[in-house]
């Protein structure tokens, strides 16, 4: 049994959008705390 | 490596290393500027917020292994090898809760000694500080001998160079500007980290599709694929126990959970996982490119940058080498905080000086970094070779320090006899099965012979702990 072209185009596309997400993230984290003089 | 087999001249290697040394220096001393006594130094006024929060819980667990390795582990292991890689996430997810109740527990704490001392006494103090010490010292040797070894691959700067630069680096602003410096430079360096990953990415995936990768695999490789991978899936649990240990344990966690403003800590934990989760499959499915790709691959360690400067050219090599200096950089800088406070508070404060003013700690610590930094140096410079057997001869350690921790922190009937024991027997036995088995069931064995002995001792103690006791450390 071997893991298919499918799933594996699903888990580096889903990978890579992830991680482009969470930097948008974490940058709207950023400005979001910096707003609110909540950085540190 | 000599220069003509690196994948980027020297020369553009030394202008990278020079222009993002000296933005990690001065931001480092510019945020040092608040910092006024041991508190502020060592924890940053315990009043981090979100953003930096998850941005440093993540980048922190980003080294140059998670960079590296993970295409190694996909090159060698398959699918199976990235999916087992991602579960060392699992830790920061785990510790979410977990720092939320250091907080809560320990207001004034400092160091996860601080908790060992104050839950369990001095011989399981003592026990923690040999099997911390060496784990942490054994990391960030080999983050140091990895960062020598990286640039001089990438670049050709000579290894002892390239070692001294990045080592000194970090040494200089954790010096100057403690956690703080570490926590504000770990937040550019894991967006410069997810945006050099995300670009490679897609820009490897431009030159070549996941079907032609996955045809490629079918042909010449196709263990790679197979769901049933026995190695890889032993892998899956070694990963995960290996890093629920290093998290619940080591200093570099349990400083930020002090750290992080209250409500804060839980939160951004769990984001962190959730940031770092998909890095390892991001990074790693470069190295199952290499064959459809018609790479050659010399050495399996160097799999991602090889790959990536194949099909992007200098550009990809510059991206790679900037991601894998601010991997190591904010790995590097966490763990001489995190060693130096610990040092400093657990062994100068509580055993040498008692009374000594938080300013005087501050100097202390500072110092404490910088011989750090120069013990490092110092064992580096002979280049020994690698450390991850090293490293993988920690996971016992680590892996006997789970269950005394976890039940300690929720636990009131978690007893001294039971943590002192799963310690000292997890950590035996799994060095046993170190040398007659392999390293891959030792950290699990560890784990579980620590995990039965403490429950064990649980349920028959009539002990029951009083939690106050936890918020005497100040």
């Amino acid at each position: 049994m071997t893991f298919s072209a499918g799933f594996l185009t699903i888990i580096i596309y889903g990978a890579l959008i992830w991680c482009a997400l969470t930097g948008l993230g974490l940058a709207t984290l950023l400005v979001r705390d910096l707003k609110n003089g909540d950085i540190w | 490596m000599n220069e003509a087999a690196a994948i980027l001249p020297p020369t553009v290697g030394w202008i990278l290393l020079a222009l993002f040394s000296a933005l990690w220096v001065g931001l480092g001393f510019y945020w040092g500027r608040r910092n006024k006594s041991f508190e502020d130094h060592a924890l940053a006024g315990r009043n981090i917020g979100l953003a930096l929060g998850s941005a440093t819980a993540a980048a922190t667990w980003i080294t140059s292994n998670t960079t590296m390795l993970a295409p190694q582990f996909a090159l060698e292991l398959g699918v199976w090898g990235m999916l087992a890689y991602t579960t060392a996430s699992f830790g920061l997810f785990l510790f979410a809760p977990m720092a939320g109740r250091i907080r809560k527990l320990m207001p004034t704490g400092y160091t996860s000694g601080d908790f060992f001392r104050l839950r369990y006494g001095r011989t399981a103090w003592s026990i923690f500080m040999v099997y911390t010490l060496f784990y942490s010292l054994t990391w960030l040797v080999s983050m140091a001998m990895a960062g020598g070894i990286l640039l001089n691959a990438l670049s050709g700067i000579p290894y002892a160079w390239g070692m001294t630069v990045i080592l000194g680096v970090c040494v200089a602003y954790t010096m100057r500007g403690g956690l703080a410096a570490v926590i504000g430079t770990d937040f550019i360096q894991s967006l410069i980290i997810i945006v050099g990953v995300v670009i490679v990415g897609f820009a490897v995936l431009s030159h070549v599709s996941v079907d032609e990768i996955h045809h490629n695999l079918e042909a010449t490789r196709p263990a790679l694929l197979n769901v049933l991978f026995p190695a890889a899936i032993m892998a899956i649990f070694n990963n995960l126990l290996f890093g629920l240990g290093e998290v619940f344990h080591n200093n570099v966690w349990w400083s930020r959970a002090f750290a992080f403003r209250d409500g804060v800590g839980g939160k951004a934990f769990a984001l962190g996982g959730l940031i770092w989760f998909p890095i390892p499959v991001a990074a790693g499915f470069i190295a199952l490119a290499s064959g459809a790709l018609n790479v050659p691959v010399p050495a399996a360690d160097m799999v991602g940058p090889l790959v990536v400067a194949d099909v992007l050219g200098e550009f990809g090599a510059i991206a790679i080498f900037i991601v894998v200096f601010c991997s190591l950089a904010s790995s590097l800088d966490s763990l001489l905080a995190a060693t130096s406070d610990l040092i400093t508070e657990d062994i100068y404060r509580k055993l040498m000086r008692p009374d000594a003013p938080l300013e005087t700690l501050k100097k202390v610590a500072q110092y404490v970094t910088l011989a750090l930094g120069l013990f490092t140096w110092a064992v580096c410079l002979p280049r020994i070779g690698t450390l991850a057997s090293v490293l993988f001869f920690a996971g016992p350690l680590v892996g006997s320090m789970i269950w005394p921790i976890v039940t300690g922190l929720y636990w009131r009937r978690a007893s001294t006899v039971g943590a002192v024991g799963g310690m000292l027997l997890g950590a035996g036995v799994g060095l046993v099965c170190y040398f007659a088995i392999g390293w891959y069931v030792a950290t699990l064995i560890a784990t579980a012979v620590s995990m039965v002995w403490v429950l064990a001792c649980a349920h028959f103690s009539k002990a029951r702990f009083d939690w106050a006791k936890l918020s005497e450390a100040a």
